[in-house]
């Protein structure tokens, strides 16, 4: 259990932690959002990224997230970014310009350096922004706001209830299935299985904990309906909830400040797109009020 | 008056293998029953047929005069509670108070009604102190007892506990048992259906129904019915302390036939 | 094989605020071939010592020493750990739960190949632990998910009886089961403990306690509160368990006037002479 630290809600009461969790659904949506707007040059795109990063990080802070567990969950992606970095090096681009030096008959450009780096920053944003809503929001808080973001589904048959209800009972049952593992596994230890030698021995090994895993999950699942059901429960019918969400003044205050990072970067990005390729500084300065 | 009548019962999970084989019963209002038999024998299938969870290929189940039918099964189903043997895979709700809720939800109870309704049910059980907690810090006995609240949450008239304490530790089973006493007490109209292993707890029932291949072969008070050596043996039940500590005295001479509890006996024997 | 554990110490979740210290400087020996039970409540450690024994837990701190075989905190990569589990049988909770190949056969016979014996030895291991379990030649071939309950926890004790191991370690046997299968089980442990195996139990069950042990082991928030007879843990009023009926009338008479030793009280039939005494 205590190696799922990434992103698990940690129970604090800041700022962060009181804002509805439609409303932080919502502002992550705009976030993502701005984080992949795309600009000409790459100077602006590494100090609109840089900003948005410092801003993000301020948030972590208020929210009381260990960065420990960011770098841990950055470092664990350590295969995927040596992959990305080897590919944007070795495979040729016709749109890089400047070369950096040469090894053998092989130029290596500072584009695909700066290409990677955009790329890495735009993950560790989003890595922040995941991490801020999943550690300062209640797991059935969030299922309840996800259910509650896509209502507006709902008339074209959408199974937004059932989803939520879906990912909710998931999310309970985590704790409960890997105690079961961890269960199985030591059984199966004592019956001569080896999980940590030959590759061989441990496909055989993960066999012998996966179908029982499996045995236990159907029958599982078959007592969870029949509880479930016993007590009333129709996918179908209307239910009230016990937690009701309220859009509060942190809700209202947040929002102003997502909606004002977000309509800065647009606005930013529609000059950009129009102004074409100016460097955004000085267009920042330059701007002609009627264009 | 009766509140549950069954008639001619049966239903096969498999061809040709009954697990409830032509079973009439009838279960009086505010009375507390107790379904013994060894496993296998049918009991819990009963239980799922009462509820609903399963149709029986013949027969009847009456409740409150009315019959179990698809028509039926919403209004039947809201005067019936069950809780079941498993404590986490009953336990559906991510926290304590989320557990007990999930029925309320259901019912479409008013939101604002729920955290009076689930404080009170809570504190009924002692797990007042545990509402935020998640299964993951519980004890299975403490599991059961949320189980039990959220079933009692929902005012049923009938409450079924399908081996209820099976699963769970010697100190849960007695909190259970404690839990069951209180309710009785407290709502006198209540009729309570167990399903259970534990002699000890079928002798506080008002009667019990031995089951066995599917059928109700014998029915009785629980001192007519773990009494008799005869019944004990051939359905293979344990004695209840009681009982035996009465045989053994009665075989070596003492007159203790009118003895109802132990501590009857122990004033008789250190007379 | 005698067991003696120095000093033991563990805990979970050592870096994280909700460190749990599990073991707290456990001193225990168990004699060659000898009938014992860890008690104590859910969370007193009785588990996690019982899975330092096949060295599915590894200590923190001290050691525990199994006839030629030393556990302590550093053997992590250790080859006799393989060997040792091959003398001590475990059989957690719910042992159906760990049942996954087609036929109740091979799934008994995969300890042993797992431990080194060949297809046909382990093939013969099989047959001998399932004719032990009471389980016919019927049920070899068929697949052990169509089986009642209480018959696939036959296979799975089978499974374990199969590698014959000289310490046999039982985590609640007989939870879930109705009287009779319950006898049945306890039956079969005891049939191990006649032919030479040492027998661990864990459990809440007084009345298997009872019956069965000769000495219990008490845990109580990681530490050992009690070591001796079933009946003079029964007698002890400081510790806090269900005592069996027949001792807490025992207790009861005793308060009222009787003298009855619990030691040489096993069954309702030995307070007989007691009470005749005292009424005549």
């Amino acid at each position: 259990m205590s190696e799922l630290t990434f992103g698990r809600y940690s129970p604090f009461n800041t700022v962060v932690h009181r804002i509805d969790p439609r409303s932080k659904i919502f502002f992550m949506i705009l976030l993502f959002v701005a984080i992949f707007l795309q600009f000409t040059l790459w100077s602006t795109n590494l100090i609109i990224s840089g900003l948005m990063l410092v801003l993000l990080i301020v948030v972590m802070m208020i929210s009381r997230i260990s960065f420990r567990s960011l770098l841990k969950s950055i470092l664990s992606m350590w295969f995927l970014l040596l992959f990305l970095l080897v590919i944007y090096v070795l495979i040729p681009n016709q749109t890089y310009i400047y070369p950096a030096f040469n090894i053998g008959s092989l130029t290596i450009y500072y584009d695909a350096f700066y290409q990677w780096g955009y790329i890495m920053l735009r993950l560790i944003m989003i890595l922040c922004t995941t991490m801020i809503l999943t550690s300062t929001t209640k797991p059935m808080d969030l299922t309840n706001g996800l259910e509650w973001g896509m209502g507006f589904l709902k008339p074209i048959h959408f199974p937004a209830h059932e989803i939520a209800m879906t990912i909710s009972i998931a999310l309970r049952f985590i704790p409960t299935i890997l105690d079961e593992t961890n269960r199985i596994m030591k059984a199966q230890s004592s019956r001569g299985v080896d999980f940590t030698h030959g590759i061989v021995k441990r496909v055989r090994a993960i066999v012998s904990l996966i179908i029982p895993l499996f045995v236990s999950a159907i029958e599982r699942s078959e007592e969870l309906a029949n509880a479930m059901e016993a007590r009333g429960y129709d996918p179908r019918a209307k239910r009230t909830h016990f937690h009701v969400m309220h859009f509060k003044l942190v809700d209202l205050i947040s929002f102003l400040f997502v909606i004002a990072v977000f309509g800065g970067v647009l606005t930013l990005f529609i000059i950009d797109k129009n102004v074409q390729v100016v460097n955004i500084i000085e267009t920042l300065f330059k701007v002609n009020p009627g264009f | 008056m009766e509140k549950i009548v069954i008639k001619n019962l049966s239903y096969s999970y498999s061809a040709g293998n009954k697990a409830v084989d032509d079973l009439s019963l009838q279960v009086e209002q505010g009375s507390f029953v107790s379904i013994v038999g060894h496993n296998g024998s049918g009991k819990s299938t009963l239980a799922k047929l009462i509820v609903g969870l399963l149709r029986a290929n013949s027969g009847e189940i009456i409740v409150d005069g009315v019959q179990l039918e698809d028509k039926s099964l919403n209004d039947i189903r809201k005067k019936i509670a069950i809780v079941f043997q498993n404590p986490d895979n009953q336990f559906i709700g991510s926290t304590v108070e989320d557990d007990i809720a999930f029925g309320l939800e259901n019912r479409q109870i008013p939101s604002e009604e729920m955290p009076e309704i689930i404080k009170k049910y809570a504190t009924y059980v002692k797990m007042e102190d545990y509402l935020k907690k998640e299964p993951t810090y519980l004890s299975g006995g403490q599991k059961q007892r949320v189980a039990i609240a959220g079933a009692l949450a929902l005012k049923p008239e009938i409450l079924i506990l399908d081996e209820a304490t099976a699963m769970i530790d010697a100190k849960g089973k007695r909190e259970i048992f404690l839990t069951i006493k209180h309710m009785r007490k407290d709502n006198p109209d209540l009729t309570i259906i167990s399903i259970t292993h534990e002699v000890e707890e079928a002798l506080l029932s008002d009667r019990v129904i031995v089951m066995e291949k599917g059928k109700a072969v014998c029915s009785g008070s629980p001192l007519e019915v773990f009494a008799n050596k005869e019944i004990r043996e051939k359905y293979k039940l344990q004695a209840p302390f009681l009982i035996s500590l009465k045989e053994e005295l009665k075989d070596a001479g003492f007159d203790v036939d009118n003895l109802n509890d132990i501590k009857e006996v122990v004033n008789y024997l250190c007379r | 094989m005698p067991i003696n554990i120095n000093h033991l110490f563990h805990t979970y979740l050592k870096k994280s605020p909700q460190r749990v210290e599990a073991l707290k400087d456990i001193n225990i020996s168990i004699e060659d071939h000898s009938y014992v039970a860890f008690l104590g409540e859910t969370g007193s450690g009785k588990s996690t010592l019982a899975q330092h024994l096949n060295a599915l837990l590894l200590p923190d701190a001290g050691e525990i020493v199994i006839d030629d075989f030393v556990i302590t905190p550093k053997k992590r990569k250790n080859k006799k750990i393989h060997e040792l589990r091959k003398h001590i049988g475990m059989v957690f909770q719910f042992p159906e739960y760990q049942l996954f190949e087609e036929t109740v056969e091979k799934d008994v016979a995969f300890g042993p190949l797992n431990f080194g014996s060949s297809k046909e030895e382990a093939i013969k291991l099989a047959h001998e632990a399932l004719k032990k379990v009471g389980l016919d030649k019927s049920y070899y071939l068929r697949s052990p998910f169509e089986l009642s309950g209480g018959e696939r926890r036959r296979v799975a004790l089978a499974g374990i009886f199969a590698i014959k191991p000289d310490i046999l370690i039982l985590d609640e046997p007989t939870v879930g089961l109705d009287h009779q299968g319950s006898k049945d089980i306890m039956n079969l442990v005891n049939k191990m403990y006649e032919e030479g195996t040492s027998i661990i139990l864990i459990t809440h069950d007084m009345s298997l306690v009872n019956e069965y042990v000769q000495k219990v082991f008490f845990l109580e928030n990681g530490e050992v509160k009690f070591v001796g007879k079933p009946t003079d843990l029964f007698a002890s009023k400081d510790i806090d368990i269900e005592v069996p009926n027949l001792y807490r009338l025992v207790n009861k008479l005793n308060e009222n006037g009787y003298s009855i030793d619990l030691n040489k009280i096993r069954t309702i039939k030995d307070l007989i002479p007691y009470i005749k005494e005292k009424k005549s």
